[in-house]
């Protein structure tokens, strides 16, 4: 190449560059402590816009305008602070807190505003979409009622607290009761559902070793294939913190309007209210109660809001929210945890007595209910389950009485081993998910009495054989359970027979 | 009563408006007295630039910085958008060329080191 066409192409080049004057709406740093800053000027700034710190050594952080006062703007910062000064330039850069997402998205490990945590390549933005972290929730036009079953793979909640595509299910307890276990168990169980979920972890405030495990899990299972994780970690930032939740409803937003079903874990919500009670306290925005601000109840209620079904008009989607909460020695009357109760279509109530005593998962199932899940249900599931929440409550007021063995009558005592034995059936390990058919056909044969005979401690046994056994010799009915899951006068019989079958001649022998 | 620095402006501004220039010095005084007694020493300055948004407000006012190359290309006009101007020019040789105009909160980035800073991949 010549002399002369080197220096050609470069004047082509350089023709080609449109460097027009730029127009920059700006401010600067007056006050600046715990990633909070004051700035002056940005008269014209919107809230919950982002803006771009010029720190002292010519890098650039992000934040959000939060308050907009008379004579300052009050502003997060979303990264390390540690070089911004007193007199940094502030720009505002027009847009709204929004995240970039796209199909590229599914199997990432991403952080509080969507950007890869994992060391992989960035979302292709090219095919991806703006989302905004706030938007109004569906309005009551769009909406559809919950109809379909989303299952958990866990008999206690498949059974008797029931959860629906588009259902707010609320899990709560204290510490270590397996709150985080069952979420996971619901995601992996995914992989084994005929209509496949989407689904997206959010860890808020989580130790980076936790999220980390749980990644690892999931990829185990092969379920990162269709879930996302969201993970503002107990070292990110508050503000990211505070966001996570809201980048993860925004991720799930993108799959719904696409028409899929979206099952969104919130991990968990306390931390989340911490982080921006921790926020809003530096904003100097008035405390309330326990130092939470006036709008803590709208932050959750918004958030979970906009879970909830579409209807075929609009794509028929939907959002599942299961979101967390930890709770202090059992007290569900704290601030946030009533909150969040009141906001959610109900609650799965962990006792860390429970879990001790070995009953696992830890759920109490007088406390927990599913508000509109068993409309939800299907209908072989429904009428199998129907007397269990009955006879767990009738044996958890006679267990009392339980000591006195002998002395009892008849009736007394036949309750007592009945639910015996179904608290017994109802424990399942970690990762041991079952598909609905299988919960119902083990619940089936201990409501009608068949596991009566069986001693306690082999009850899970027989469960396992009972399984095993009908998919080996009766492959054609637990077809017809699995694709129809109807329960009607042909299946019953058959069903019935075939556990007699096996509870007469193959069990034990 | 707890006063907020947009009221001592207001106070500021409205002493200075009553007193007429050849007093200013007096209100100066008994203002800087006034903040020390109530302990609010530290808002001065939030005071003073409040102060200064009411001021050009009132008198219609609009500040414009110039940050130029050369000091002497500089040039604006007397008026903008309906406003007097109150310009304030300085010289960076670091913009190589061009200048910054910053009208009210906008800044207006037409220098050269912008430009090559675009280019540079």
């Amino acid at each position: 190449m010549s002399k002369e066409s080197i220096i050609e192409s470069i004047k082509s080049e350089l023709k080609a560059i449109k460097a027009s004057d730029e127009v920059a709406h700006v401010g600067v740093v007056s006050k600046f402590a715990d990633n909070v800053a004051s700035v002056q000027g940005l008269s014209e700034v919107r809230y919950n816009e982002m803006i771009e710190f010029e720190d002292s050594n010519g890098g650039k952080v992000l934040g959000v305008a939060l308050n907009l006062e008379e004579d300052s703007v009050g502003a997060i910062l979303l990264g390390d602070g540690s070089n911004i000064t007193e007199g940094c330039r502030v720009t505002a850069t027009g847009k709204i807190l929004s995240i970039t997402v796209g199909d590229d998205i599914l199997g990432r490990v991403v952080g509080g505003l969507a950007a890869p945590k994992d060391g992989k390549p960035a979302i292709n933005a090219a095919t991806a979409k703006t989302y905004p972290l706030e938007t109004i929730a569906p309005g009551v036009i769009t909406r559809q009622s919950v109809d379909q079953p989303m299952h958990t793979g866990i008999k206690a909640i498949d059974a008797m607290i029931p959860i629906g595509r588009g259902q707010r299910q609320l899990i709560i307890g204290d510490r270590t009761t397996g709150k985080t276990a069952i979420a996971i168990d619901a995601i992996i169980h995914q992989k084994r559902e005929k209509n496949p979920t989407i689904c997206v972890y959010v860890a808020v405030g989580q130790k980076e070793s936790k999220v980390a495990q749980i990644v690892e899990k999931l990829k185990k299972e092969g379920a990162m294939d269709y879930t996302v994780v969201v993970s503002a970690a107990a070292s990110d930032p508050a503000a990211l913190q505070y966001l996570a939740p809201f980048t993860g409803c925004a991720i799930a937003e993108y799959f719904r309007d696409k028409g899929q079903d979206v099952l969104i874990v919130y991990d968990d919500l306390s931390k989340h209210a911490w982080a921006y009670r921790q926020i809003s306290l530096l904003l100097k925005r008035p405390p309330g109660r326990e130092a939470y601000p006036g709008d803590v109840f709208y932050l959750h209620s918004r958030l979970l809001e906009r879970a909830g079904r579409l209807n075929k008009d609009f794509g028929g989607g939907s959002i599942t929210a299961l979101p967390l909460i930890e709770t202090q020695l059992g007290d569900i009357s704290a601030y946030i945890p009533t909150n969040v109760i009141s906001i959610t279509d109900g609650q799965i109530f962990l006792e860390s007595e429970l879990f001790f005593k070995g009953i696992r998962p830890a759920i109490n199932v007088g406390l927990s209910v599913s508000r509109v899940g068993s409309s939800a249900q299907t209908k072989l599931m429904k009428k199998v389950s129907g007397g269990m929440k009955l006879d767990l409550a009738q044996f958890r007021s006679l267990e009392a009485f339980a000591q006195f063995g002998s002395d009892l009558d008849a009736a007394t005592k036949r309750q007592i081993d009945r639910g015996r034995r179904l608290t017994e059936l109802l424990k399942q390990g970690q990762y041991t998910s079952q598909s609905f058919d299988e919960q119902a056909v083990a619940i089936y044969a201990a409501g009608k009495g068949y596991l009566d005979n069986v001693s306690v401690d082999k009850v899970r046994e027989y469960e396992k054989g009972l399984t095993a056994f009908l998919s080996e010799r009766y492959t054609k009915l637990v077809e017809t359970l699995r694709e129809k899951a109807a329960y009607d006068d042909v299946t019953e019989p058959q069903l019935k027979d075939a556990i007699a079958d096996f509870t007469n001649n193959y069990f034990g022998k | 009563m707890k006063l907020s620095t947009k009221q001592y402006a207001e106070i500021l501004d409205k002493a200075l408006a009553e007193a007429g220039s050849e007093h200013a010095g007096a209100v100066y005084k008994d203002f800087a007295k006034l903040l020390v007694r109530e302990g609010k020493t530290s808002r001065l300055s939030d005071v003073i630039a409040f102060w200064k948004k009411l001021y050009n407000k009132r008198h219609g006012i609009i500040d414009v910085e110039i940050n130029a190359a050369d000091k002497e290309d500089a040039a604006f006009p007397h008026s903008f958008a309906g406003k007097r101007v109150a310009l304030t020019v300085s010289e960076d040789k670091s913009l190589l060329g061009g200048s910054r105009i910053k009208i009210g909160d906008y800044i207006i980035d037409a220098s050269i080191k912008s430009k090559i800073n675009a280019i540079r991949i």
